[in-house]
């Protein structure tokens, strides 16, 4: 089973100013998200039936979606430049 | 029969060698035979103890001295793999444009076989390891 990031690390720093950075506690979103996605779940079931080629992606879409950014537990991007560093990271 | 014991019988059927002499290569051949065996046992031992790479770590250090630029990236194959099966949701219309597009810049690629053997090519990306070496630039790629 794939676990969602939990936390979303943000740190930016410029030369010559001071550094900046935050930790986002996105398991506080996952709940709503599973709610948001229970609401629509009857609506993008009605609208299915009507949608014709568009079936695939609006039954599909939102789950497939989700799991994609499940998936980016783990992910790491650190940008280093002569006078500014940028680094945001999923745990 | 190995080609090695049969050559073995066939010098002592011709009697270059003796019985004794037979008997001592024989043993020799089953030795090695043995050996090598629990080599290419514990070689798959080995392989299946190592741990799966869950990572692509791509690592790009540009310029020197203080205009040096350093881009590190870490990217979930899990990530990489719900990608290519999000594509498949991409419209058939749009993924041949795609396709097409890609083609005449000479890539060919099709979204639709990609994520047929997303999972094969993740597979195959697990053992991936590039390194570029330039004068000023250095790129690596690797599994982690």
């Amino acid at each position: 089973m794939i676990c969602p990031p939990m936390l979303l690390r943000l740190r930016i720093s410029h030369e010559g100013r001071r550094r900046w950075g935050c930790w986002l506690p996105l398991l506080l979103l996952w709940p709503f998200a599973l709610a948001l996605m229970l609401l629509f779940l009857p609506l993008a079931l009605l609208a299915s039936v009507f949608a014709g080629r568009w079936r695939k992606p609006l039954l599909l879409g939102g789950p497939m979606l989700l799991a994609a950014i499940w998936s980016t537990r783990g992910l790491v991007i650190n940008v280093r430049g002569p006078d500014r560093e940028v680094h945001v990271s999923l745990c | 029969m190995s080609d090695e014991r049969r050559r073995i019988l066939d010098l002592l059927g011709c009697g270059k060698i003796s019985a004794e002499e037979a008997e001592q290569l024989l043993d020799a051949l089953a030795g090695e035979s043995a050996q090598g065996a629990s080599q290419e046992a514990l070689a798959t031992t080995a392989a299946e103890a190592k741990p799966k790479a869950r990572y692509l770590r791509i690592l790009v250090d540009d310029g020197e001295g203080e205009k040096k630029e350093h881009v590190d990236i870490r990217v979930p194959f899990e990530l990489l793999l719900a990608g290519i099966k999000l594509s498949a949701l991409i419209p058939k219309k749009a993924q041949d444009k795609l396709s097409a597009s890609l083609s005449s810049k000479g890539i060919n690629l099709n979204l639709g076989d990609l994520t047929g053997t997303a999972e094969e090519l993740i597979e195959s990306f697990r053992n991936l390891a590039i390194n570029v070496d330039e004068e000023k630039t250095k790129v690596r790629i690797f599994c982690e």
